[in-house]
């Protein structure tokens, strides 16, 4: 990392941190300033690791796109957005930072773990589908992400009655309102990851000659969609809701955090490309 | 729902994917349960066996007859019947006027915010309706469509589909017609080739910093009865020539050695193609009199301490290998060959006069790919229809009491109905601010 990389990247790491304790302080001892402070601090890290992303990129050239670094602070970058622009229409999903926070913070440090040299963009990397593909790769997984965690919000809430609500859980949303934000976030996540395994598609059919060749990698991305399929299939064909939808969207990411860490280091075609 | 569960144990057993070959094989001995699961389940397989055959033709039938159905029933069904299924929104707002004035102010704001607006009046009471979204059901068809020509594609793609291998040094010409190709992944029961030969001009490769390949390209030559076309074949980039894509996969070096005897009967004259580039890598070369040539390969070579070897850069700027040659149980040789160098191996002399580079090409011809595609990108289409267009109604009914008019407005939303509210508290508030909210 460069020296401004590296001050911008501890920053963020940090402020996600603070954003958590703050978000954690207000949930135990139910003090809902603490909310407010832990929204302030995890969009002040989204800033942060918004300027290492772009440090980065100055230095090597290229977005963060390669190895397993890059595409972990690219997808708490985009997980951690996709929070900030949902919270602009609908402003009571900001205590969802309580769980999107700290994943965030794994992210990072999952990915600081496997080392943050800069590289120039690899030959197979230079093509305009990676724009295409990694985009969408990280707007559906940023959505499912958000989407389980507002499942576990809506799981935990749903078993109080809203008398008995604490104060922090009182600030999420109602639950018939995070149910639909849930599903908007499932579906946008549904299409954005269509978009990606077309454009993938394309794109290994322009570099490997074969449109689908059956990889680990591959093939959990479409086990990820096929069960986020199945999710829409249950609410909008047999009426699935509430709570049960809230157990799929939460269980659902499972899939998802297996597609991106369970089998990407050992997939043999993916592997040079993470 | 079956479709995921049969993939799935594939993804969780030991593959090719996911395991050496050496490594199966172990397997194979020791658990032969687990082996035979994991060739049986693993997904390349499950995608040709005749379950998965047999399921995508369900999916096929079932997928055409629900669109059938589905337009058939639309067709035969009063739009008016057509609710959406969820809960409804209600605001009460209590206001002065004429019923006549404020029904009229509901339509034009509901045609403003494009709704379809329907006047309907009974006694007492006027209702202003709107809906929305109905064209979203096509967004069903549109997906079932794009998949049917995805599905079509598919089957076309597995009668078609060639995926094949070429390894050819730079200089060299191969006829796929009479050499053929070096592997064949997939192939049609009957390839029928053009009739051309492919020669390797060169392969170029660049590096960053002498250490990160940025790019590497093989240019070729299409030899055919009537002339020949230059092409280029590199990585994202294809070369076509008729219906075949030839791309690039990998690179490599094919150093040339020479080795003769002191009567000059040549043991070894040829470009050998080294399977590693990286420096160190080890190649293992068999010449005639039982002679074994183990190589180690440093594209750019030097020494860091006296004897001792190292390497500089990936690019091969002083390609220099350590040979050790082996004959019997006796070592014969062991130490550097430079390019243009020979040595003395006991009664024999190697020679390193040259080296090119390798190319690996894949070739591939692919009829179902287009439908492939384009049934995605259809399917996916629908997908945003129905998804973002979904069926919504709102209703204003405008009675009269004395000295005011009672105003109901509610609504129902296909797939959002809590947001909804939202919506139907826009329009009460801009038909009239105030008023009661009833959520039912």
């Amino acid at each position: 990392m460069g020296a401004l990389e590296t001050i911008a990247f501890w920053v963020s790491v940090f402020s996600f941190l603070a954003g958590f304790v703050a978000y954690l302080i207000a949930a135990i001892f139910k003090k809902t300033a603490g909310s407010a402070y832990g929204w302030m601090l995890t969009m002040g890290g989204l800033v942060f690791l918004t300027a290492a992303i772009g440090f980065r990129w100055a230095d090597t050239g290229h977005p963060p796109v390669m190895l397993r670094f890059e595409n972990t602070i690219a997808g708490a970058w985009f997980m951690v957005l996709l929070l900030f622009i949902v919270s602009l229409w609908f402003d009571r999903i900001k205590p969802l930072g309580l769980i999107i926070a700290p994943f965030a913070l794994f992210m990072l440090g999952y990915g600081l773990l496997s080392g943050a040299e800069q590289q120039p963009l690899s030959p197979p990397y230079k093509s305009v589908w990676l724009w295409v593909h990694v985009t969408f790769a990280w707007l559906a997984y940023g959505s499912f992400a958000a989407a389980g965690g507002l499942g576990i919000a809506y799981l935990v809430k749903s078993r109080r009655e809203p008398r008995a609500e604490g104060a922090f859980l009182k600030l999420f949303p109602d639950l018939a309102y995070a149910e639909d934000i849930m599903l908007k976030l499932i579906f946008f996540g549904f299409i954005s990851q269509s978009f990606m395994l077309i454009s993938g598609s394309i794109w290994a059919d322009s570099l490997w000659g074969s449109y689908w060749s059956w990889d680990p990698l591959e093939t959990w991305a479409l086990v990820t969609w096929l069960v986020y399929g199945v999710i829409i299939h249950f609410r909008l064909t047999l009426g699935w809701k509430g709570r049960r939808i809230a157990w799929m969207a939460s269980g659902a990411v499972l899939v998802e955090l297996i597609t991106f860490w369970g089998i990407g280091f050992i997939s043999n075609l993916h592997t040079p490309l993470l | 729902m079956i479709i995921t569960a049969l993939l799935l144990p594939g993804l969780l057993l030991p593959t090719e994917s996911l395991h050496s070959v050496e490594e199966l094989a172990v397997l194979q001995k020791n658990n032969p349960l687990l082996y035979q699961l994991s060739s049986t389940f693993n997904p390349p397989a499950m995608a040709g066996s005749w379950t998965f055959i047999f399921l995508n033709i369900v999916l096929l039938t079932s997928t055409v007859l629900c669109s059938i159905e589905r337009i058939r029933n639309r067709r035969f069904t009063d739009p008016q019947a057509r609710e959406p299924k969820y809960s409804r929104h209600k605001r009460v707002l209590e206001l002065a006027g004429t019923r006549e004035d404020f029904a009229e102010k509901a339509r034009l704001l509901l045609r403003r915010s494009r709704w379809r607006p329907t006047v309907a009046e009974r006694t007492g009471r006027t209702i202003v309706a709107g809906r929305k979204g109905d064209f979203g059901f096509w967004g069903s068809i549109v997906f079932h469509l794009g998949f049917l020509v995805l599905l079509f594609g598919i089957i076309i793609s597995a009668r078609t589909r060639l995926n094949a291998n070429i390894l050819i040094t730079e200089g060299q010409t191969v006829s796929l017609l009479n050499e053929g190709f070096t592997t064949v992944v997939k192939a049609p029961e009957r390839v029928e080739l053009p009739e051309f030969e492919i020669r390797l001009d060169k392969v170029i490769s660049t590096y960053e910093a002498s250490r990160f390949p940025t790019n590497y390209s093989s240019r070729l030559t299409f030899l055919y009865p009537r002339g020949e076309r230059a092409a280029t074949a590199g990585v994202n980039l294809a070369a076509n020539y008729d219906d075949l894509t030839f791309l690039m996969e990998n690179y490599g070096y094919a150093p040339k050695f020479i080795v003769h005897d002191d009567r000059g009967r040549e043991l070894l004259n040829g470009f050998v193609n080294l399977k590693g580039r990286e420096p160190n890598s080890m190649d293992e070369i068999t010449a005639k009199d039982g002679l074994k040539i183990e190589t180690r390969f440093f594209p750019d070579y030097y020494e860091p301490k006296p004897r001792q070897a190292g390497n500089r850069s990936l690019e091969a700027k002083n390609p220099v290998f350590l040979i050790k040659a082996v004959q019997g149980e006796k070592t014969i040789f062991n130490g550097p060959v430079a390019l243009g160098a020979s040595v003395r191996m006991q009664k024999y002399d190697l020679l390193f006069p040259e080296i090119r580079k390798w190319a690996y090409l894949k070739v591939t011809r692919d009829k179902g790919a287009p439908f492939i595609f384009f049934g995605l990108v259809v399917a996916v289409a629908g997908l945003v229809i129905r998804f973002a267009v979904h069926e919504k109604t709102v209703h204003v009914v405008v009675s009269d009491e004395p000295g005011k008019i009672n105003v109901v407005i509610a609504g129902k939303s296909r797939y959002f109905p809590a947001l909804f509210v939202d919506e139907i508290d826009r329009i009460a508030n801009t038909l009239g601010p105030g008023g009661k909210k009833v959520s039912v």
